[in-house]
């Protein structure tokens, strides 16, 4: 073998035995955790079976925290998406595009508790202000102190610092689209939207299954945003997946329990990040040309 | 071999002068572990001033954010990694901890004599003392002097008399109530103190909550309990659950809002943010006068770890020796908050009404330190669903199940 291999090999099994101790290690104790009925303090871990699971099915506030999951990640990949996309297409009809792309990346550059509390006083005095002079009844109010818009208020204070992120990608991506293609798509006669979908959309769909797969692991995985803005309330109503696992295993003492709950939020995680894997497989075999 | 000795004599006498040394440059480190943010500045000034002294024991302060701090704290004691010394409430961890034989008894410390009885009292559990107090916190309804001479408003007797007040007050245009609701501990330690006020037996009551032999809305005062929620809500600013801590003392202190009712433990924030305010601070009125009573419990408790080395638990001594002393004549008189030390009283102005409700005795410990922690977070989120929906059967039914979803063993003040 050579010394090239070996190197190779050598470096291959030291960022294995990393990832077994830091990575699988732990997932592997959570997981024996989530068999038993640890209240995250005692020495004692009783065994309890599948208990934790069969609770966790039985939990009246399972489907509501699940739907409240599914409303955030939602909106934030629709958001990221949708917002990233109109805007890097704005910014490819500008001149000085680097400068408008400096002045949008901002945003990302800002610590999320910034902008959770910028957020916080336009959600509780510029809105509200606006929607009373302008008699708009849906500002009027706090959005992050109703229950029907809470949820909401929190992704778009995320969206805040994701869509720069989504726009550099997705204008960096939009770029490399040949101009070559467009010319002749032109010259044939498509119109603006013809072109959009059937030449630069297939062009940039290696760019937003990242872009996708970035914005659904946060909508599932965040929790500062929510901590910081709401603390989950008002009643429940920003209660996500992730963040009832935290408040089980660190508010309520079920570690067990809220573990189990950490399981089957991987699994739900593993189970979308291979719909959409098995999507853009699919959109390759058809035909479509990736960049 | 008078060589030898000679070398071995001043092998041995370097050894020892180097030893003496390194005693006087290498204090013996010990960690104090914060875990209530609201007394930062304060704790860190008692902190350095102690480091300078230069006494051989240097105390290293931790201090994060409370949602931060808690959190740190569980995980270092899950792994038994217990801080030297540390902040923590009466509890249902508290007396696992103790259980678990992670803290040390701190009755016969000498330390433990400057604490007043009444104080230490509260402290005991299975015959020893885990933690030493060094105020004395209450729960009332902090009002703004001026604002109410201004208008002739009286300090309410009676709860007739509370809601009258808020009517002539909110007639003259100014919100009667500031509410800070998105902190849910503000409006959750506010309905314990009404708990504690309207349902009387309530911890034996709890406890049949528990064995399923009794709901919430079964026990006695509780239906007066969650009126007096939804009524306080018809007299608070728009959106309170849109509120937090700081909006809500911000409301208080920049005059829009006449009254606060909270604890002596946001004081100290409330003091910063307008040092010049002139408030009073009135218990909430029972039905009667002479059944208002009001929710007082330690403040600022250190507890010590039960696993210090004999060197350690010394250095720990001198410091918590300093605590309870100069450092807590400086706590104390800082942050103007009820003394649980002898010798150290602070000025009283801001609360002086409520001394001779601690003199009679009508004060009680929070009903929550009756090992319902586990049950706190869905308690808060019912309370802050009757807030929005004013909907009393539904706190009712949130509140019961919170208690009993919490599958907690035991309920009882230990």
């Amino acid at each position: 073998m050579s010394k090239y291999k070996t190197g190779v090999l050598i470096i291959f099994f030291a960022i294995l035995i990393a990832f077994t101790i830091f990575v699988y290690l732990p997932v592997i104790d959570g997981l024996s955790i989530s068999f038993t009925d640890w209240n995250g303090l005692s020495f004692d871990r009783n065994y309890v079976g599948f208990d934790n699971y069969v609770n966790l099915v039985r939990d009246r506030r399972f489907g509501e925290t699940m739907l409240i999951t599914l409303r955030y990640t939602v909106t934030i990949v629709i958001g990221t998406i949708g917002f990233g996309y109109f805007v890097s297409l704005l910014l490819l009809q500008m001149k000085k595009q680097n400068v408008y792309l400096s002045v949008l990346f901002f945003p990302h550059l800002l610590m999320s508790v910034v902008g959770c509390i910028l957020w916080e006083q336009i959600y509780n005095g510029f809105l509200p202000s606006i929607g009373k002079s302008l008699g708009l009844s849906l500002i009027r109010r706090n959005l992050l102190a109703q229950k029907d818009t809470a949820i909401f208020a929190v992704a778009i204070a995320d969206l805040w610092r994701l869509v720069p992120y989504a726009i550099l990608l997705i204008f960096t991506s939009l770029r490399a689209v040949s101009l070559d293609l467009i010319d002749t798509a032109e010259m044939e006669g498509a119109n603006k939207f013809q072109i959009l979908w059937h030449v630069q959309l297939p062009q940039t769909l290696s760019t937003l299954g990242i872009i996708l797969t970035t914005a659904v692991t946060h909508g599932l995985t965040a929790i500062d945003t929510i901590l910081i803005m709401t603390g989950g309330g008002p009643a429940r109503a920003t209660e996500t997946l992730y963040f009832v696992v935290y408040k089980n295993s660190f508010m309520r003492q079920k570690f067990g329990y809220g573990l189990a709950q950490g399981v089957i939020l991987a699994l739900l995680s593993v189970l979308i990040f291979v719909l959409i894997d098995m999507t853009l497989n699919r959109k390759r075999m058809d035909g479509v040309e990736i960049v | 071999m008078k060589k030898l000795v000679a070398l071995m004599m001043v092998v041995t006498m370097l050894t020892g002068v180097f030893a003496f040394a390194n005693a006087e440059t290498e204090p013996v480190e010990i960690e104090f572990f914060q875990a209530t943010y609201s007394h930062a500045e304060v704790v860190e000034k008692i902190v350095n001033d102690f480091n300078a002294l230069n006494n051989g024991v240097r105390v290293n302060l931790i201090c994060l954010p409370d949602d931060t701090s808690y959190t740190v704290l569980a995980n270092r004691i899950q792994n038994r990694d217990v801080p030297d010394i540390f902040d923590y409430e009466i509890s249902q961890e508290l007396y696992d901890m103790v259980d678990m034989g992670l803290l040390a008894d701190l009755a016969d410390k000498p330390y433990a004599k400057y604490i007043k009885p009444s104080a230490l009292e509260q402290c005991e559990y299975n015959g020893g003392v885990y933690l030493l107090p060094i105020t004395v916190s209450f729960m009332g309804v902090f009002y703004n002097k001026d604002m109410f001479a201004e208008h002739g408003w009286e300090v309410p007797t009676t709860e007739a008399e509370f809601w009258e007040l808020c009517e002539q007050i909110q007639a003259a245009g100014i919100t009667p109530i500031a509410a800070g609701d998105k902190t849910g501990s503000n409006i959750a330690h506010w309905v314990q103190n009404l708990i504690g006020i309207y349902c009387p037996h309530y911890v034996k009551n709890f406890q049949k909550v528990l064995q399923g032999e009794m709901t919430i809305a079964e026990m006695p005062g509780m239906d007066e309990v969650a009126n007096i929620v939804v009524q306080r809500t018809r007299f608070a600013q728009e959106d309170p659950l849109g509120y937090g801590t700081d909006e809500q003392i911000t409301l208080f202190a920049n005059q829009e809002a006449a009254m606060y009712p909270n604890g002596s433990w946001r004081m100290a924030r409330l003091n910063a943010k307008e040092p010049a305010f002139e408030y009073g601070v009135f218990p909430f009125p029972a039905k009667k006068a002479n059944e208002t009573a009001f929710m007082s419990d330690i403040g600022f408790p250190l507890c010590v770890s039960a696993a210090l080395t004999e060197e350690k638990a010394a250095a720990v001594d001198v410091f918590m020796d300093y605590m309870y002393s100069e450092g807590a004549k400086y706590f104390i008189e800082t942050n103007n908050l009820p003394s649980a030390i002898k010798g150290i009283e602070p000025d009283t102005h801001a609360y002086e009404s409520l001394l001779r409700y601690f003199d009679e005795g009508r004060v009680f410990s929070m009903p929550s330190t009756c090992r319902w922690d586990a049950a706190y977070a869905d308690y808060t989120s019912a309370l802050q669903e009757l807030v929005m929906t004013g909907d009393v059967g539904v706190f009712f039914d949130e509140f019961t199940n919170a208690l009993v979803d919490a599958g907690m063993p035991t309920f009882y003040r230990p």
